[in-house]
């Protein structure tokens, strides 16, 4: 019902249309009229083009997927991620015809929807736009998730057939799938109304942009391929939504003076942080203090990962979630215990003030003394005024003078303490993950683009954050098949920049974007740590107890048969690369790698990796060939 | 040296917090630390037989695993409680 309402206000359906139909849904035709006579007031409210201000408005001439391009293209698009098929291909027409942008090619949805992702956030927050035919929606449904969990800015563009045949195919065959999507998506609209195209297109955009952004769809009904006629393009910039929302100045006073009295504070920090541009101010308000920084739940460093305050990577099994008495968070979620093992709330009476632009975000289901819904940044900046305006400068020294040496002091143990653990294991073979980060790191340029996935543990041995390298992941959003996509979005969006995709085997073999790295000639540094399993899954599976831990066997984690050759796998796709062994020969290998990236090509390492999580040992997997099983040789 | 200072930085830390005062309860401390790895009733540790140096080494993660790393977390008295619950927990 609610979907023929919207094709007859759209136009797509007429008066007689629309009773028709609702009587074939069983609506007697005395209320299907009076349905009709409450719409048509609905429809008067429906925006005209006509009364706008002509100076900014362009007229163009085309059909339905020309208005959308024709918006784009003045929203500043200028690069589409996309699939094949599904009533898209009609676009490529629109596309063609504007030399001002490129296609891309994935051949996988979900990795089209990784590339907009990695190019969105390379870029600093350009509009990611993704293409997908409607059979591909489900794949690539699990990278619009990790979008919206990052909130990054991205149309996904889709298109379905034509109105006369809308609704026949039964409700198993692509069927509204956009729908099925929509707890992913910010907003969405199937647009039915030549007339409404660019109003519909600026929309989406400035939804998708506005903070805090994520992916928005936008569905074309096949018929508007058909329709030509005139359309109205009006500035995007008129449709700007400016974030920067602050928060109320007593909120903060209020927030400042819990931070004063606090003897043992710390900060929790999240992607809000990054995407509001606050990196350098919380550098400012920590070292003010001299309070302590934790990383929370983020696809970036949203504080420097080697900063003398970085606690480090959030887990609720530190000194400091034990011991703080003011845990303040910013533009991150509270790390419930539901996110993951080494999340969870502070201990019971830690003061807990939250900041976010995000409400439901706030006092969602730990007690909370203080939620202030803001832009990080303002808040930022904001608070550090407040303790300035609060104290004496003689005081904030004070503070900072007594807090300083506690805090960088432990941190400096707490970090020689890992490394030297990590030297123990430093030459063994196969190579451990500390080492091979670590050597990365130090190869690397300081201003590489590390893209990563999975990979438990791993992030620690970068040095990223504000100024130095640019860390993209782990996605908070946990569904595999993303890394390289995005490492091909970034590496479009920075080109003199470095880029890196590391993943796990497992996680590689989720994503399937190396065609696209290859025929778009995009100098990305692969790097798989191989360990031939799904290892943390075994690892914190056996933690647990149970009959697989008891009889050291599992059912469902081991990769090692067959043993991929990913060297092998690249080369088909005419992507050089080798694989590494033996530790001592590691960093030729890498310095290997950047030097074909230099010259312009991607390259890939397999580099045989440990099992970590004192898993090392363990290669049993049930035998079974299903060959065996048959009576005849067929 | 600076294993001094640290244990002065731990130190500092553990004085200033008011809940330390309450006595250690080895279950409760499972509860909050352990069992979202380990399951209920230390069901995860039925083969550890170690000492309880060995214990508080793997808690200070001084052994090759991937087990988070609680260096500093527990007092002494803390750690023989968790010691004391791992090798015969209360039924629940
Ligand atoms: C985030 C998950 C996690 C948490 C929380 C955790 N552990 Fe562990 N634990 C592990 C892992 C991983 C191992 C290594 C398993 C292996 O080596 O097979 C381990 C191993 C151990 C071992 C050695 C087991 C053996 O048989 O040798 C002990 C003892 C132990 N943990 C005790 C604890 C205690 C006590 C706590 C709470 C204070 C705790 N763990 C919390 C993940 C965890
Ligand atoms: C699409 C999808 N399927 C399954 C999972 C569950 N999962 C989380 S981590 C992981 C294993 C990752 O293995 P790998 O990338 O090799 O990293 P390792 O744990 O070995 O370091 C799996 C299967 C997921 N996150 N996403
Ligand atoms: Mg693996």
């Amino acid at each position: 019902m609610r979907s023929l309402i919207r094709q007859y206000l759209d136009e797509g359906l007429s008066r007689r249309g629309f009773i028709r139909e609702l009587g074939a849904l069983g609506v007697s035709l005395a209320s299907a009229q009076t349905l009709l006579a409450s719409l048509s007031d609905a429809q008067a409210d429906t925006l005209s083009d006509a009364g706008l201000d002509e100076s900014i408005a362009r007229i163009v001439t085309g059909n339905g997927s020309d208005m959308i391009f024709e918006t784009f293209e003045q929203a500043g698009v200028k690069y589409i991620f996309h699939g094949c098929g599904g009533g898209t291909n009609r676009f490529f027409d629109s596309v063609l015809q504007r030399p001002g942008l490129k296609n891309f090619l994935a051949t996988n949805e979900g990795q089209a929807v990784a590339m907009a992702e990695g190019y969105h956030i390379a870029s600093g927050g350009e509009l990611g736009v993704a293409m997908i035919p409607r059979p591909g929606l489900m794949n690539a449904g699990g990278n619009i998730h990790n979008a919206m969990v990052n909130r990054s800015s991205m149309i996904v563009l889709t298109a379905r057939e034509h109105n006369k045949f809308s609704n026949r195919r039964g409700n198993i065959e692509l069927v509204e799938w956009e729908d099925v999507l929509d707890p992913f998506m910010k907003w969405g609209y199937k647009m039915q109304n030549f007339g409404r195209v660019p109003e519909f297109t600026r929309r989406a955009i400035k939804v998708a942009r506005t903070p805090p952004g994520g992916p928005v769809f936008l569905q074309m009904t096949e018929n508007l391929y058909q329709e030509t006629g005139e359309g109205t393009i009006l500035p995007q910039n008129r449709f700007h939504v400016a974030g920067g929302v602050r928060a109320k100045p007593e909120l903060i006073e209020q927030a400042a003076r819990m931070l004063i009295e606090a003897e043992n504070p710390m900060l929790v920090v999240g992607l809000e942080v990054t995407k509001s541009g606050g990196q350098a101010e919380l550098i400012e308000l920590a070292e003010l203090l001299a309070i302590p920084v934790m990383q929370g739940l983020s696809a970036f460093a949203d504080f420097p990962s080697r900063h003398e305050l970085a606690l480090g990577w959030f887990t609720r099994f530190s000194v400091y979630m034990r011991k703080s008495d003011l845990m303040l968070l910013i533009g991150s979620q509270m790390p419930d215990e539901g996110h993951y093992v080494l999340t969870g709330p502070p201990a019971e009476n830690t003061k807990i003030c939250h900041i976010s632009l995000e409400p439901e975000m706030l006092a969602m289901a730990w007690p909370t003394d203080l939620s202030i819904m803001a832009d990080a940044r303002a808040a930022i900046v904001d608070l550090t005024e407040a303790v300035k305006s609060m104290l004496t400068k003689r005081r904030i020294t004070a503070i900072r003078a007594a807090r300083h040496p506690v805090v960088t002091e432990y941190i400096q143990a707490d970090r020689a303490r890992k490394l030297k653990r990590a030297k123990r294991f430093w030459d063994r073979t196969p190579i451990t993950y500390p080492r091979l980060s670590t050597e990365l790191n130090d190869l690397l340029d300081d201003d590489a683009i590390i893209v990563s996935e999975s990979l438990f543990d791993v992030a620690p041995w970068f040095d990223v954050g504000h100024g130095r390298k640019l860390q993209i992941g782990p996605q908070p959003g946990e569904v595999l098949g993303w890394a390289t996509g995005v490492a091909l979005g970034a590496k479009l969006a920075q080109p003199d920049r470095q880029v890196v995709a590391l993943s796990g085997d497992g996680a590689f073999m989720f994503q399937n974007a190396l065609w696209s790295l290859s025929r778009y000639d995009a100098p990305v540094l692969i790097v798989i740590y191989n360990n031939k399993a799904y290892n943390m899954n075994w690892a914190f599976n056996r933690t647990g107890g149970g009959a697989q831990a008891r009889a050291k066997k599992d059912l469902a984690t081991y990769l090692g048969n067959p043993d991929v050759d990913y060297v092998m796998w690249a080369k088909s796709h005419g992507i050089d690369g080798e694989g590494v062994t033996d530790p001592g020969k590691l960093r030729a290998a890498i310095k290997r790698g950047i030097g074909v990236v230099r010259d312009g090509r991607p390259y890939l390492l397999d580099v045989h990796a440990e099992r970590w999580g004192g898993v090392g040992d363990y290669t049993w997997h049930p035998e079974i060939s299903i060959a065996g099983m048959r009576t005849r040789k067929v | 040296m600076t294993t001094l200072r640290l244990l002065c930085a731990v130190a500092v830390l553990v004085i200033l917090n008011p809940a330390n005062g309450a006595p250690a309860d080895g279950a409760d401390l499972y509860a909050q630390f352990c069992q979202g790895c380990h399951n209920n009733n230390a069901a995860g540790l039925q083969q550890f037989t170690g000492s309880i140096e060995e214990f508080q080494g793997i808690l200070e993660g001084e052994r090759d695993t991937t087990m988070p790393d609680f260096y500093g977390v527990f007092g002494p008295e803390e750690v023989a409680e968790l010691y004391r619950y791992i090798r015969s927990p209360e039924p629940g």
